[in-house]
């Protein structure tokens, strides 16, 4: 989708600018003049379209912004009785706080270790799936692993955090079972320091593989076909069709959805560590995320909670600029 | 084109809809109410939780229903609960936030959170009560509360008392041993009586197929210890209270009238030590460590272990679902065990399950006490309002001029599920006192005493293992380790609190899977004072001498 969506404006710009400067041509025949008049902001032709987007603004100033102001507890050692207007400034002493920790490098250690192989994951397993995918001829076979790999992206980590411990439970377990098939002993996949993260990476591409094919699947489709019938008029086998074009025409869509994710680095995923971790695995699993919600809610340190939550946010965007950056550089890609 | 005004069409449908379900009032009783306001009525305002288990008999709601009725007929109260939230969570969510945006507080409401309870007092919303106790509570009220001088402590400020305690069934939720009575009698063993005893009880349920199918799948006990050892259901106190006077995440006394934390304690290293050569030798869940009370109970309903310490409750659930899955299981209460010194203890429940705050602008604290008196004199059996039950159609029938309390006899009678009423109560269930109810059982099942009152009919209808099992705990009453710091959390609790939570749960973990020497404890009992664990210490102290003033 996110490819298709240049073409039409493409078209429509065009076809705009076309009529516009027919217009002129009949006022003027002799120069169009240049381009700066299409630029100016037409209210009343386009009121219709401000007014269709101004629900979605409301709603965004109301839900994304208005609740920022809270921040302002990171500051303050929040009272709730006494509002953020009346509460005391402490500066920045939950954040030092938060640096003294022993436990904080560990646990921003952790968050950025998973998240990473997430990322990783997410953007190569997706797409061999696509282009997998791409090479079935078979159409209902096609949709039909297609649907199967997309339905676990609805189960909820509540639900699969049952089934997963139910699944890799030591004591009888399916997947220990199996694998005392064939001699291995009994491992604890969510009560060890080692396995403990494979299990999040694996468990989560499972979940989020289907989904995540979409996009892929969609910049695939779009590649020119004319470039594969060329390529094959000079002999070029599937393989080397897919290495020669169908990667090179996904490089863009490639480094978009890495660099997108980039400004998720440092969430680690709450649901999938919350439902599936425990004491014997904090070394290894525990992140920024569980950690705030471990402090601010079952604690009831809101300003704390809040401040850890912050940095998160600082960090996150400054990622997300040098990933744009990054991406406009290397891929063109740019969003305003 | 046909979808399209279709997909229009539905699109207005649904913003209308939206639209006007934001603007319907939330309320709607403020008419009624203003209306009966003339004839003498007190209006009181509160707010609650709705949980599932409460159920309204047709057309009725929490607003208008038997109990709320029988107030405005009987006392002249008219109780207008302004909202409902279904999870503790939320409500205390809504009261934070009301007393952030400054709105007007309830004028009695319920709050168990103890961070919230100082918050509100703090805020200084909420009424002092002494004098309304002096004046307005009834003596036998007054008994109850002298008794019991503990339950005010979380709403104790500066020697000035806040709240009014909710109280728990004091030792409701302590628990004793339940015992597969089959697998014993298979084995010709006899109940474990000593920790010995139970090792060796666990040893043969673990290792000699007690439930014949040939395989090697049973374990001796089901524990949970994701939340600490000494919890509600599959509880490990009693193996920490073999071994001494603390239980992990408790604040005790010792003999010097100090708090000190029990997870520091040298009993918790003998207890770990045990747990680790239990762990090893098979007889807990190879998962234990990362089982909550839910996931635990797991071992013991699949009929795969032959042991879980659990309150007399648990009769009804867990050991139920135990029973009916495993053809000839049969599960007994026993009491707890005694470590090498003929030592007992487990973790004794709190007195109270929060506190009831009242509003600095309620008028009414009179009408309020006459409202608590009366329904306490149900439970107390010396009631002028509840001489043969709480309701008729309820929790009794009249058959032949007489109430019938049988719970098949009401359902035949009524056509209809039996409802308890108890719930619509502002303590959200019949109301209690500490330690009489498995009190009260221990008379019925060692004395062989007869009901007196409806209270104790419906007690002494309840089933015989219920009934056996709340007779032994109360028969242990002298073992219990109470948790005795209920105040809200101190300023380095607040700060390092997690931290060392964290630090505690690993290290335990990592004992009793063997990660670890059980020496490590001693490397975190020195960690645990040094980043913090002192100055928590001495501040709940401070804490402590201050309440008890």
């Amino acid at each position: 989708m996110a490819l298709r969506q240049p073409l039409p404006q493409e078209e429509q710009t065009s076809s705009l600018n076309d009529k516009q400067s027919r217009q002129f041509n009949k006022k003027k025949p002799v120069h169009p003049k240049p381009k700066k008049k299409k630029q100016k902001w037409n209210f009343k032709r386009t009121w219709q379209l401000h007014v269709l987007v101004l629900p979605a603004v409301i709603v965004a100033l109301f839900f994304q912004y208005a609740p920022m102001g809270g921040l302002i507890m990171a500051f303050q050692d929040y009272k709730p009785w006494l509002g953020f207007l009346n509460s005391p400034w402490v500066g920045f002493q939950h954040f030092k706080t938060m640096f003294e920790y022993d436990d904080a490098r560990q646990v921003i250690w952790n968050t950025l270790v998973i998240s990473l192989l997430k990322i990783i994951f997410q953007v190569a397993v997706p797409l061999m799936f696509a282009l997998l995918l791409n090479e079935v001829r078979k159409m209902a076979f096609k949709k039909s692993i297609q649907t199967i790999i997309y339905l676990p992206h609805f189960l909820s980590w509540v639900i699969l955090g049952g089934i997963l411990m139910d699944m890799l439970s030591p004591d009888g377990g399916l997947i220990n079972q199996m694998l005392g098939f064939i001699g291995i002993d009994p491992i604890f996949f969510l009560g060890d320091n080692t396995w403990f993260r494979p299990t999040i990476i694996i468990s989560d591409i499972w979940k989020e593989t289907g989904f995540n094919t979409i996009v892929f699947l969609a910049a695939v489709t779009a590649v020119n076909p004319v470039l594969y019938e060329a390529a094959i008029m000079d002999g070029a086998n599937r393989w080397k069709q897919t290495l020669y074009i169908t990667i090179p025409a996904m490089l863009p869509i490639i480094i978009v959805v890495a660099t997108l994710s980039l400004g998720n680095i440092l969430n680690a995923g709450f649901d999938q560590i919350f439902n599936l971790y425990n004491p014997l695995v904090y070394q290894t699993g525990d992140i920024i995320d569980t950690y705030v919600y471990r402090v601010g809610l079952i604690n009831g340190d809101f300003s704390y909670g809040t401040a850890v939550g912050l940095f998160k946010s600082v960090i996150s965007f400054i990622l997300v600029v040098i990933g744009y950056r990054l991406a406009y550089k290397y891929a063109d890609y740019r969003i305003f | 084109m046909m979808r399209k005004r279709l997909f229009t069409l539905f699109v207005i449908i649904l913003s209308i809809s939206l639209v006007s379900g934001c603007m319907q009032k939330p309320s709607s009783g403020e008419e009624e109410a203003s209306a009966t306001d003339d004839s003498g009525v007190t209006k009181i305002t509160t707010v609650r939780t709705l949980k599932d288990d409460t159920k309204f008999k047709d057309g009725q709601d929490v607003n208008d229903n038997v109990v709320t009725d029988w107030a405005k007929d009987e006392l002249n109260i008219d109780f207008d609960t302004l909202w409902t939230v279904p999870s503790d969570e939320q409500y205390n969510t809504k009261i934070r936030l009301a007393m952030s945006a400054g709105k007007d507080l309830p004028d009695v409401f319920l709050v168990s959170d103890n961070q919230l309870i100082s918050d509100l007092i703090e805020s200084g919303r909420v009424m002092q009560i002494d004098e309304a106790i002096d004046q307005y509570a009834s003596p036998r009220l007054k008994e109850i509360f002298q008794k019991f001088p503990k339950a005010f402590y979380p709403g104790t400020v500066d020697g000035k008392r806040y709240g009014l305690p909710r109280f728990s069934g004091g030792n409701g939720s302590d628990s004793l041993l339940w015992v597969r009575q089959d697998w014993l009698d298979k084995f010709n063993l006899k109940a474990p009586k000593t920790m010995e005893e139970l090792e060796h009880v666990m040893d043969v349920f673990t290792n000699q197929d007690p439930d014949g199918n040939g395989k090697d799948d049973t374990i001796g006990l089901t524990l949970a210890s994701k939340n600490g050892l000494a919890t509600w259901l599959a509880d490990g106190s009693f193996i920490f209270g073999a071994e001494g006077d603390y239980e992990p995440k408790y604040w005790s006394e010792n003999e010097e009238g100090k708090l000190v934390y029990g997870s520091i304690q040298p009993n918790a290293k003998k207890a770990l030590s045990k747990l680790h050569d239990w762990y090893t030798k098979g007889y807990l869940d190879k998962e234990v460590g990362i089982l909550d009370e839910q996931a635990a109970i797991e071992s013991f309903i699949a009929g795969k272990s032959g042991i879980i310490s659990a309150p007399p409750w648990a009769d009804g659930w867990p050991i139920a679902d135990a029973e009916k899955n495993n053809k000839g299981a049969d599960v007994q209460p026993y009491p707890l065990p005694s470590g090498e010194n003929g030592q007992i203890g487990r973790r004794g429940e709190g007195l109270t399950t929060g506190q009831f705050l009242f509003s600095k602008d309620f008028k009414h604290m009179d009408k309020f006490f006459e409202y608590w008196d009366a329904i306490y004199g149900y439970t107390l059996g010396d009631s002028k309002f509840f001489e043969k039950g709480m309701f008729e159609d309820y929790d009794y029938v009249m058959k032949d001029g007489q109430p019938v309390y049988d719970q098949k006899v009401i359902e035949n009678v009524t056509g209809e599920e039996v409802i308890d009423p108890g719930k619509y109560f502002l303590t959200t269930d019949v109301p209690t006192v500490p330690y009489m109810l498995y009190d009260l059982l221990e008379q019925f099942h060692e004395t062989g005493r007869e009901p007196e009152n409806p209270y104790e009919y419906r007690l002494a209808g309840k089933s015989e293992e219920y009934i056996e099992a709340g007779a032994i705990v109360n028969q242990q009453n002298d073992i219990r380790i109470e948790n005795d710091f209920n105040g809200p959390p101190t300023k380095t609790l607040k700060e390092k609190g997690e931290l060392l939570e964290k630090m505690e749960q690993e290290v335990y973990a990592d004992i009793i899977y063997g990660n670890k020497p059980v020496d490590a404890f001693d490397e975190f009992v020195n960690n645990w004072k040094n980043s913090g664990g002192g100055e928590i210490t001495k501040e709940v102290n401070e804490w402590y001498e201050s309440v008890q003033q």
